[in-house]
């Protein structure tokens, strides 16, 4: 049984592998796979790395050119959605409804605050 | 262990490319509102909401004690007694503290009304505002002396002084009614200037369209002459020799040409709009 075990060659990364260890030390007889794929472990979080350093200058280089000038305002696009354009005549329904209230506000013959009724004469000894 | 660490990365990279993808998309939008046209609140200068009630029941109050000080006084001219003379003193005063503040309210009304009107040159604004204010401090030193007032005498001193200030106080308050409303006016001719050119640029540009926007942008032009002309011939004018109420009216009456114009304006306006 040992010289079995020696003669085995052992993946030590492969789960597979040690869980067929323990079995075979229990005396139970495993057959072995013939594709065991070899992972080098040490390169893994290189790989992870490498995808997140690419993401990253993705990213930055999506959001680089999506704000391009950033100091200047972004225009609507001509060619609007039919939300943006309800949104404007919305606006424009707004001001026009605006206008209207300070045009009315504004009608001469409409004053708001009229000069007080009251007598500037309360002299008691003063007779009329 | 192997998956373990074989997934974080994942994970995390993708959080990354989430947050980011979010923070353009927020961008985009923030963007989209911030040129979408804005619309202002309104600005309608209206009265204090806290002050205008206290105001109409001083109103009310003030015909009550009106009415008792006429109706005292009359007795006191009929009887000649000290008691009627008391009563009428009591009544005068409880009058003339009122009437101090009703006009008190009412300034205080119409600087918060005119503060708040736009398009009003700031130094003619301020002189008029300080104007106001000149006329609550006198009222505060008139309620003052009102309130410790026990003597007929004193009262009567007191109604002279108010009445001697009488001219003064009506001027202030009819001014700036007038420069509220030549505000109110100008304000106009701002926001239709600014609503039809975004109104035109919605409509499709026809030579029909672009003649009556020429007509809507001349109309705006008329008006606003003749508003300049007025407010021109108002500030030039010193010596009044008609009284204050006659000069509002007048004023009121020279308005009324500019503001026919605003009103047709903004018929125009809806009309290209629809």
């Amino acid at each position: 049984m040992k010289n079995q075990l020696k003669n085995t060659r052992i993946d030590q990364t492969s789960f597979q592998d040690e869980m067929s260890i323990m079995r075979q030390s229990q005396g139970e007889k495993v057959e072995r796979e013939n594709t065991v794929q070899f992972v080098n472990k040490s390169n893994l979080p290189r790989t992870a790395l490498l995808m997140l350093l690419i993401v990253g200058l993705i990213s930055a280089a999506v959001v680089f050119f999506t704000k391009g000038n950033t100091t200047e305002p972004v225009l609507p696009i001509p060619s609007a959605t039919p939300q943006v354009i309800n949104q404007q005549e919305s606006d424009i329904e707004k001001q026009m409804k605006l206008l209207e209230t300070i045009v009315e506000e504004a009608d001469p013959s409409n004053n708001n605050l009229p000069l007080p009724p009251i007598s500037y004469d309360l002299s008691i000894s003063k007779t009329e | 262990m192997t998956r373990k660490s074989s997934i974080l990365p994942i994970v995390l990279s993708s959080i990354f490319v989430i947050s980011i993808c979010s923070f353009v998309f927020s961008q985009n939008a923030v963007a989209q509102d911030s040129a979408s046209p804005s619309v202002e609140p309104a600005s309608i200068p209206e009265p204090a909401t806290d002050i205008f009630p206290s105001y109409l029941q001083s109103l009310e109050q003030y015909r009550q004690n009106e009415q008792q000080f006429k109706i005292a006084k009359q007795q006191y001219l009929q009887l000649g007694t000290l008691a009627a003379l008391e009563e009428v003193t009591q009544r005068s005063k409880q009058a003339q503290l009122t009437r101090n503040t009703i006009l008190d309210y009412y300034f205080q009304l119409l600087m918060h009304a005119f503060s708040r009107t736009d398009g009003i040159e700031l130094g003619e604004k301020n002189l008029e505002l300080d104007r106001i204010t000149f006329i609550l401090s006198f009222l505060k030193t008139q309620k003052a002396s009102l309130t410790i007032a026990e003597t007929y005498q004193e009262l009567d001193t007191l109604n002279t002084v108010l009445g001697g200030n009488q001219e003064n106080i009506e001027t202030v308050a009819y001014e700036t009614l007038i420069l509220k409303k030549m505000g109110q006016l100008q304000t106009s001719i701002d926001h239709l200037k600014s609503v039809s050119s975004k109104v035109y640029e919605g409509v499709e540009k026809t030579p029909e369209n672009d003649r009556a926007y020429a007509e809507i942008t001349r109309t705006i032009e008329q008006a606003e002459l003749e508003l300049n002309q007025t407010l021109a011939a108002y500030l030039e004018e010193t010596n009044a020799t008609a009284s204050k109420s006659d000069t509002y009216q007048d004023y009121m009456d020279r308005l009324n040409a500019p503001y026919i114009k605003i009103k047709k304006t903004l018929n125009y306006i809806k009309e290209l709009r629809s």
